[in-house]
């Protein structure tokens, strides 16, 4: 009967240690298959925890850090992280895995009087944007296409950079976009001729993609915020301050120009130049026929760049853009009017100085007129060298 | 027997001890499935479900009360530093974030904006916009060192950055310069963005003095031998040597030789700003020639030149002669210089002037073909390094 009882007992302690051995099988709850995948992971994570790490102690670190990026992202979201710390966290440990980071904290460390770019090998350089892209590409794989627009400051992003196009298709035309960058990164120099055609082969069938995702009314949307095109009227508009409707009333203008200059380019240089000059007056006519002679001109105004910094300083002194107009409407009579000196053969060399220096004068006062005193010193000092040239003639 | 008793005694003990061990497990177990969620307020932020168990309700508890008790806990949990500093950034970053939407500080960038593609908002330049995102910027800055220790605040590249700029200096005079400096540059940058690039009288007196202020600042916080030693690490000038001087390589001495010349051009002709590029150039490199050797004048021509990057890469894609570069470059300066004496000269007519700028450009183009060949030509028309051949261009009659 002892023998019974002590073989009770001793099956009994067999039985004991082993249902606590096995935790798993003791739960009697529900849980999801997702659940149970991730508490096999964690608890495979607790068992290679480090020396010294007693079990039932565990922290979290000891867990999370032992997990690949996939596991980390599942199980920070299974324990209930917010998206943007989970993305933080993940962004950080493959930013932390790549080679570009490493390198970079081994190029502070070198001596005060040498940049961190200095030592660097032109081929490092490369291996190292590849290596960024990358890890842009397994964000994307980990996180999906619109990542970053969930986190801080970019949540307004989609709505303006695709309008109305549904979160699908938004997806899909970024995902598209990156598949391109990737096939983009993997040609050779970008100066090789190889390399030229293989990056406009690339760029026709990345056009081929969008065009096959997108309505035609879509793609024109899309053209309308991210083509070649729009960049140009954005850019030269930039004085102008256009409104939605000036932009788009002007757009198909560009959208032609832009097109006629793509097939421009596979001319020859001196036909280009030609060709590129009736082009561009081809386009201001239209602009003035769109928006009318005072807002045509304001927009003439800011589109060439040779008026950037007067345009800055009207801008600086809260005056319309018609100051800056003015100012030009002076300097192309003067300047004129100082032609026609120069070639006056019954002048002497004294009297076209004086006369320039008269002209240089009366166009000061009248600039000064328009600008205010204040903005005839910026005139001059950041746009006004065909002043000084006409002055130049009485420092000689 | 006597064994047998005792091992059955044993046992039976064992069985006791095993079973209150499974019994606790279990009730464990049951807890972290089956516990209805607990509301906040009663909520023991220190219960915990263990490591390795999934609990849906582990960040609520981790992130309860204020940021510091918050990362406090993660720091129990072991996390290490720069996880930490991810974590507090973006609980801050969507906070802040929320906070200047709802002040207005930011507005979306609209489609037919100038600027588009490049950041979703703009800030708005309303002189209280300014203010209050001023405001809002240095809480974010106090909340972040209330939150997070130095440790975790720095990464290991800033450390690394803070090693090369700042030497030996003790680890609170650094902490004090980069506070001063932050505060001085935030006013710098609001500065400079008012001015779009066109400064004022009154703007060219405000940033002197704030300068001035900055320096009286630094010269509180370090003795005259650690100002100086600061001063050739960090300065601005020394910054913009450090990275001007990349591809001219010096030596520690041709550095400080090269900072002193600098100093002494700031000190004639400060920011330049009525000068032409090519003007500023020159007279930079009058002072440099001053103290440099002949070979090694020459190689600072060459390789602090802005078109030396774009050149080089050129160059040796097309296997070229390494002499190509040096030789495009001496056009370029050459060229320049010219232009401006034939846009300066009064006594040309606006076709004279035409004619003569289109006689160098015709020149400049013969010239770059016997450098780089035709095919090199046509690439090098579209780098950057050959936007001064624009200068080359008569001026189109403006109004």
């Amino acid at each position: 009967m002892l023998i019974g009882l002590t073989a009770l007992s001793l099956a009994a302690n067999l039985a004991l240690a082993g249902f606590i051995a096995r935790p798993a099988l003791m739960s009697n709850g529900p849980t999801s298959s997702f659940l149970r995948s991730t508490e096999i992971l964690t608890v495979d994570a607790a068992q290679k925890a480090p020396a010294g790490t007693e079990k039932g102690k565990l922290k979290l670190w000891d867990v999370y850090g032992k997990l690949d990026h996939a596991a980390l992202r599942d199980r920070l979201r299974a324990d209930g992280f917010p998206r943007d710390v989970i993305y933080n966290l993940i962004a950080w440990r493959l930013h932390r895995e790549s080679e570009s980071s490493r390198n970079w904290i081994e190029r502070f460390k070198g001596p005060y009087w040498k940049s961190e770019y200095a030592r660097v090998d032109p081929k490092q350089l490369e291996q190292e944007r590849k290596a960024a892209q990358e890890e842009w590409r397994r964000l994307q794989e980990l996180l999906g296409p619109n990542w970053y627009r969930e986190s801080d400051g970019q949540r307004t992003g989609r709505d303006l950079e695709f309008g109305d196009l549904p979160v699908e298709k938004a997806d899909a035309l970024v995902k598209i976009q990156h598949d391109y960058m990737d096939l983009r990164s993997k040609v050779g120099e970008e100066k090789s001729a190889d390399a030229q055609a293989k990056f406009a082969l690339l760029e026709k069938e990345e056009r081929a993609d969008i065009e096959k995702l997108l309505t035609p009314q879509e793609l024109y949307e899309y053209d309308l915020r991210r083509s070649r095109a729009a960049y140009f009227l954005r850019e030269q508009a930039k004085a102008a301050q256009l409104t939605e409707q000036e932009y788009r009333a002007l757009y198909p203008a560009y959208k032609a120009m832009a097109e006629k200059r793509e097939l421009l380019e596979q001319t020859s240089d001196t036909e280009q130049e030609k060709v590129a000059a009736q082009l561009d007056a081809d386009l201001e006519a239209e602009i003035l026929r769109t928006l009318g002679p005072v807002r045509g001109a304001e927009f003439l105004q800011s589109k060439d760049p040779a008026n950037e910094k007067l345009n800055r300083i009207v801008q600086r002194l809260d005056l319309p853009l018609s100051a800056g107009i003015a100012v030009n409407s002076v300097r192309k009579e003067i300047s004129s009017r100082a032609d026609t000196i120069r070639t006056n053969s019954a002048l002497s060399a004294e009297q076209k100085t004086a006369q320039l220096v008269a002209l240089a004068q009366e166009a000061e006062s009248r600039i000064g007129g328009t600008l205010g005193a204040r903005g005839l010193a910026a005139y001059k000092q950041y746009d006004g060298k065909w002043l000084q040239s006409l002055q130049g003639a009485k420092k000689k | 027997m006597k064994p047998l008793v005792y091992l059955l005694a044993g046992s039976m003990v064992a069985n006791v001890a095993l079973g209150v061990v499974w019994f606790s497990r279990r009730a464990e177990s049951r807890a972290t499935i089956a516990a209805p969620p607990v509301p906040q307020a009663t909520q023991n932020v220190g219960a915990v479900v263990p490591a390795d168990r999934v609990d849906a309700d582990r960040w609520r508890r981790l992130s309860d009360g204020t940021d510091a008790e918050m990362i406090q806990r993660l720091r129990n949990e072991g996390f290490p530093p720069n996880v930490l500093a991810q974590i507090a950034f973006a609980r801050l970053n969507r906070r802040y974030y929320d906070k200047r939407r709802e002040l207005g500080l930011e507005r979306p960038l609209m489609y037919w904006e100038s600027g588009y593609g490049r950041g979703a908002t703009r800030d708005s330049l309303d002189p209280q916009a300014k203010a209050l995102r001023k405001r809002l910027s240095d809480e974010y800055i106090r909340e972040t060192k209330l939150i997070l220790r130095d440790d975790e605040w720095y990464s290991e590249m800033d450390r690394a950055r803070q090693r090369r700029d700042y030497g030996d200096l003790p680890p609170e005079k650094v902490q004090q310069i980069e506070a001063i400096n932050q505060d001085y540059q935030e006013i710098r940058s609001t500065l400079r963005e008012e001015m779009r690039g066109i400064a004022f009288p009154e703007d060219k007196e405000k940033l002197e003095y704030l300068e001035k202020e900055r320096r009286a600042d630094l010269e509180k916080v370090l003795s005259t031998q650690e100002l100086e030693a600061y001063d050739l690490r960090s300065s601005d000038t020394a910054r913009s040597l450090r990275s001007q001087l990349a591809r001219f390589d010096p030596s520690e001495e041709e550095f400080k030789t090269i900072y002193r010349a600098q100093k002494a051009y700031e000190a004639k002709y400060g920011d330049a700003s009525n000068l032409t590029a090519s003007e500023a150039r020159d007279l930079r490199e009058a002072e440099m020639k001053a103290v440099l050797s002949p070979e090694r004048f020459e190689d600072y021509k060459v390789k602090t030149s802005g078109s030396y990057e774009p050149l080089s890469s050129l160059v040796h894609t097309l296997q070229l002669p390494e002499q190509a570069i040096s030789d495009v470059i001496h056009l370029q300066h050459d060229m320049e210089r010219r232009a401006l004496a034939v846009q300066n000269d009064s006594s040309l007519t606006s076709d004279q002037r035409a004619a003569q700028l289109a006689a160098l450009a015709n020149e400049a183009n013969e010239k770059l073909n016997q450098s780089l060949g035709t095919e090199g030509v046509k690439q090098f028309k579209s780098t950057q390094a050959s936007g001064w051949l624009a200068q080359l261009r008569p001026n189109k009659p403006r109004g």
